[in-house]
């Protein structure tokens, strides 16, 4: 069975990574990297929630069969 | 500050040294007088392509792709293989997979090896052709007589990236990067790992992700023969997202291999006359402000 809270554990963890290599590829300075991977990373994790709660909406209000 | 890039001619030999090593990896060092390094790359992807496909029966072809008109084939896609391109296209014409003829691949006990010999050939291709267009960039772009040279070429930095994520960038001083991206990039992978009960590296199970997983170079090369042995009993609940990350941590290498690539020729553009110029003028700036400040006040 899979875990929503497990799911956004590991949301959490690929977007943090993800936020590090990015920052790493556009800046130079440890500072900016950081402030950039916390940036990027938040960034990413908002518009991927903002996305799966739209997919949950429209799969239970709109094209779950009334019955 | 603009960062300084290399001249037209430069940027034409890089375009024309990763075209040709991705024809012949080797053949850009050759052309380029640099005669043992050609043999050493030439000899190391090919080997390893031949040497892979024999122990697996050529059945890499069978996770490959003809592609042409008609009967006719014009290229095989085959990845990563097909980044030793030449090599792969006569191969796939001339050596059928076994499959052809009834065989399975479970019959051949080193085609696990077998695989990731071949990948590796594919992927090093890749690699030598950035370490080409660093030997351009060195060849090309010549130092200030005052710079210090630095120790490691741009192709060099890029090609430490595939011994270990970061590994490029620990080379030209850049020691936070290089913690904070082995750190992101392993510690992804060995996750994706986790969560796919250390059975994802499995080119037969899943090809697709297979073939970003050996981007990240030698750990999960390592990591996939360790693990070639490993069988599941049931479908593991998060192995979705164990391939996800681990393929995901093969691409985010290919990006700290650019980057590597990218702030080494930095460096090295840094040391040409002119930018070397202008960064000891910037440097002897201030001190002259002060110098005048100094007189004004003793006069």
């Amino acid at each position: 069975m899979i875990s929503p809270w497990v799911m956004m554990l590991l949301l959490i963890c690929f977007s943090a990574s993800l936020g590090v290599v990015l920052s790493c590829y556009r800046d130079e300075e440890p500072a900016l990297i950081l402030r950039g991977a916390l940036r990027r990373g938040l960034n990413f994790l908002l518009a991927v929630l903002v996305l799966a709660l739209i997919a949950y909406w429209v799969s239970v209000g709109v094209l779950l069969p009334s019955g | 500050m603009t960062e300084p890039s290399p001249a037209k001619p430069t940027r034409e030999r890089i375009a024309a040294a990763v075209g040709w090593s991705l024809l012949i990896p080797g053949l850009a060092h050759f052309l380029a007088d640099r005669k043992r390094d050609a043999l050493i790359w030439f000899l190391t992807c090919q080997l390893l392509l031949v040497v892979g496909l024999t122990l697996a029966g050529n059945t890499q072809f069978d996770f490959g792709r003809p592609f042409g008109f008609g009967d006719s084939t014009l290229i095989y896609l085959q990845i990563p293989e097909g980044a030793n391109f030449l090599t792969t296209q006569i191969l796939a014409r001339v050596y059928p997979s076994i499959e052809i003829g009834g065989t399975t691949p479970e019959h051949l006990p080193w085609r696990h090896l077998g695989y990731l010999l071949s990948a590796a050939s594919g992927v090093l291709a890749m690699f030598c052709a950035a370490h080409a267009a660093g030997q351009a960039i060195v060849r090309s772009e010549i130092l200030h007589p005052a710079a210090e040279k630095p120790r490691w070429h741009p192709g060099q930095a890029a090609l430490a990236t595939l011994i270990f994520p970061g590994l490029g960038h620990w080379m030209t001083g850049r020691r936070f990067k290089a913690v904070a991206l082995a750190i992101a990039i392993f510690g992804l992978f060995v996750l994706g790992l986790i969560l796919g009960e250390f059975g994802d590296l499995d080119r037969q199970r899943h090809p697709y992700y297979w073939v970003g997983q050996m981007l990240l170079g030698l750990p999960a090369w390592l990591i996939s023969l360790a693990t070639s042995g490993v069988r599941y009993t049931g479908v593991p609940p998060y192995i979705d997202a164990g391939l996800l990350f681990t393929t995901s941590a093969g691409f985010f290498n290919v990006i700290a291999a650019l980057d590597a690539f990218h702030r080494a020729e930095t460096d090295w553009l840094s040391k040409t006359p002119g930018p070397y110029l202008a960064s000891q003028a910037k440097a002897e700036e201030p001190k002259s402000k002060a110098e005048e400040s100094k007189a004004e006040a003793s006069a």
